[in-house]
């Protein structure tokens, strides 16, 4: 219930525009874009962790799923990034983790995060073509 | 100067830059990607029951960890229900697992303080698991006891016997070494105050596992998102607050303490019945699932399309944050104790590596 009242009133103030419940401990939400800054830094205040940033090719678009943990509750929150300029911001700042995260979606997707301190290769040899992004669909 | 990607003290291909002064070390970096298989790349071209496989091949020693949290995954977007037996035979090889796996760090512990009797009874006990889970399964590692919808051997009286007899053997002998692991000058020599991780810290930096509850953090799948049977069963989490590199080990010393209790109970209380269930065609959805593998948080993230192969498999495995923790730990530490600090954060090189295009 605690989670539930909690992703309301993110609703409420816009950070996340909708949600839903999978199961028991099992959340979704969606957020914009260009919010996603905001978000990372509402769920570190929440005391929130961060287990997982996963990338879903899904033909025009990327879809970056946050996955947060709250209090043993796992929040799946769904960002839409278009393939054509795949940016979004870095949430390195409010979650170290996030570095490693988002360096292997750079590299195997091609989604630049926006103030990633190191967007180094983290997996791939050096030489590796920049234009080949090996996770992409095709 | 580089520890890695392969050197004496490391059994794993992994590169930490070391920036020293001297005989200090002042920063590091960490370099992944020696051992990548392609392995998110590959399930999404392989249908489920394979994909099952592969899952339990991204790592030897967290064998068990994979196929039950990618099963359990599937299992959710199918939405089967495994039979009961089959949840508790998964955790009786879970456990055994758990316990193999921080034998053989506790062992290799000792190896690199430089204490290497230790290191050869430690794994002598750990040999007696690795007896009982090739009686259960059939395999020494890589168990491939999961199936989707339960597992795929029972076990009998004299199975359930043998394991009894391993799990009272490995606790006696453990007993022995507790006065080594906590009173033995090199062992304290070596590990009390080495590569201190404050709880602020583990919490900042998103650790995992025994690195996070030796920090002083009770964090625990099993206990905080209860998934299979754990939630019927009795143990502590263990918790420990000086966040060195002698907790780091402790912990998982009382750790293994505590699965074969775990273990001994799902020996005296597995209900009789079917061992797996049937799991037809998987339709479109998507889950995410977290099991408490040895070395910590494991997820994975599934979506389907209804098609025979998984549109996208996300497999977030415990070593990825611990590693990324390392330079932070590093920092202003003896060079000669990098191995000893690397260690006691129980590195899985093959877990952190899994994607790379194999066909050009």
């Amino acid at each position: 219930m605690e989670v539930e009242e909690f992703l309301g009133r993110l609703v409420s103030e816009g950070v996340v525009r909708q949600y839903g419940k999978r199961r028991e401990r099992r959340f979704t939400a969606k957020a914009e874009r260009l919010r996603v800054a905001e978000l990372a830094d509402t769920m570190r205040r929440a005391g929130a962790r961060l287990p997982a940033i996963t990338c879903v090719d899904l033909g025009d678009d990327f879809e970056l799923v946050y996955h947060f943990d709250l209090g043993g509750s796992l929040i799946d929150v769904k960002v839409r990034v278009g393939k054509a300029v795949p940016k979004v911001a870095s949430i390195t700042s409010a979650y170290p983790v996030a570095e490693f995260y988002e360096r292997e979606i750079l590299e195997m997707f091609g989604v630049k995060f926006e103030g990633l301190p190191r967007p180094e290769k983290l997996y791939l040899p050096d030489d590796w073509p920049e234009w080949d992004k090996p996770m992409r669909k095709r | 100067m580089p520890f890695g990607p392969y050197h004496l003290a490391l059994e794993e291909p992994v590169l930490i830059k070391l920036y020293v002064e001297g005989e200090r070390v002042v920063g590091a970096d960490v370099r992944m990607g020696y051992v990548h298989r392609g392995i998110e790349y590959l399930m999404e071209r392989k249908p489920y029951d394979e994909c099952l496989r592969l899952a339990e091949r991204v790592c030897a020693i967290c064998t068990q960890a994979h196929s039950q949290c990618f099963a359990q995954t599937v299992e959710e977007i199918a939405g089967v229900r495994v039979p009961e037996r089959a949840d508790y035979i998964r955790v009786l090889i879970a456990e055994l697992n758990r316990v193999e796996s921080h034998l053989l760090l506790l062992g290799l512990a000792a190896h690199l303080m430089g204490f290497d009797t230790l290191f050869m009874h430690i794994w002598a006990l750990r040999e007696r698991v690795m007896q009982a889970l090739e009686e259960l399964t059939g395999n020494r590692v890589q168990y491939a006891i999961t199936r989707l919808g339960g597992v795929r051997r029972d076990v009998n009286e004299k199975l359930a016997r043998a394991v009894r007899n391993a799990a009272s053997e490995v606790r006696k002998g453990l007993e022995r070494f507790s006065k080594v692991l906590e009173g033995d000058a090199t062992v304290l020599a070596r590990t009390r105050g080495v590569g201190t991780l404050s709880k602020e810290d583990a919490v900042r930096l998103g650790v995992v596992g025994p690195v996070l509850r030796a920090s002083g953090v009770e964090w625990d799948v099993r206990r905080s998102d209860p998934y299979s049977v754990y939630d019927e069963l009795e143990f502590d989490v263990v918790v420990r607050d000086e966040g060195d590199a002698w907790a780091r080990f402790m912990v998982r010393y009382q750790e293994t303490l505590e699965s074969l209790r775990i273990i001994e109970q799902v020996l005296d209380r597995m209900p009789p019945g079917e061992i797996y269930v049937e799991v037809g065609a998987v339709p479109r959805g998507e889950a995410t699932t977290r099991v408490e593998a040895p070395r910590g948080e494991l997820l994975y993230y599934v979506k389907s399309t209804g098609a025979p192969t998984p549109y996208r498999v996300r497999i977030r495995t415990p070593t990825i944050p611990n590693i990324g923790a390392a330079p932070v730990l590093l920092e202003e530490a003896r060079v000669a104790d990098v191995p000893v600090i690397v260690g006691s954060l129980d590195p899985c090189i093959s877990c952190a590596n899994r994607v790379i295009k194999l066909k050009r």
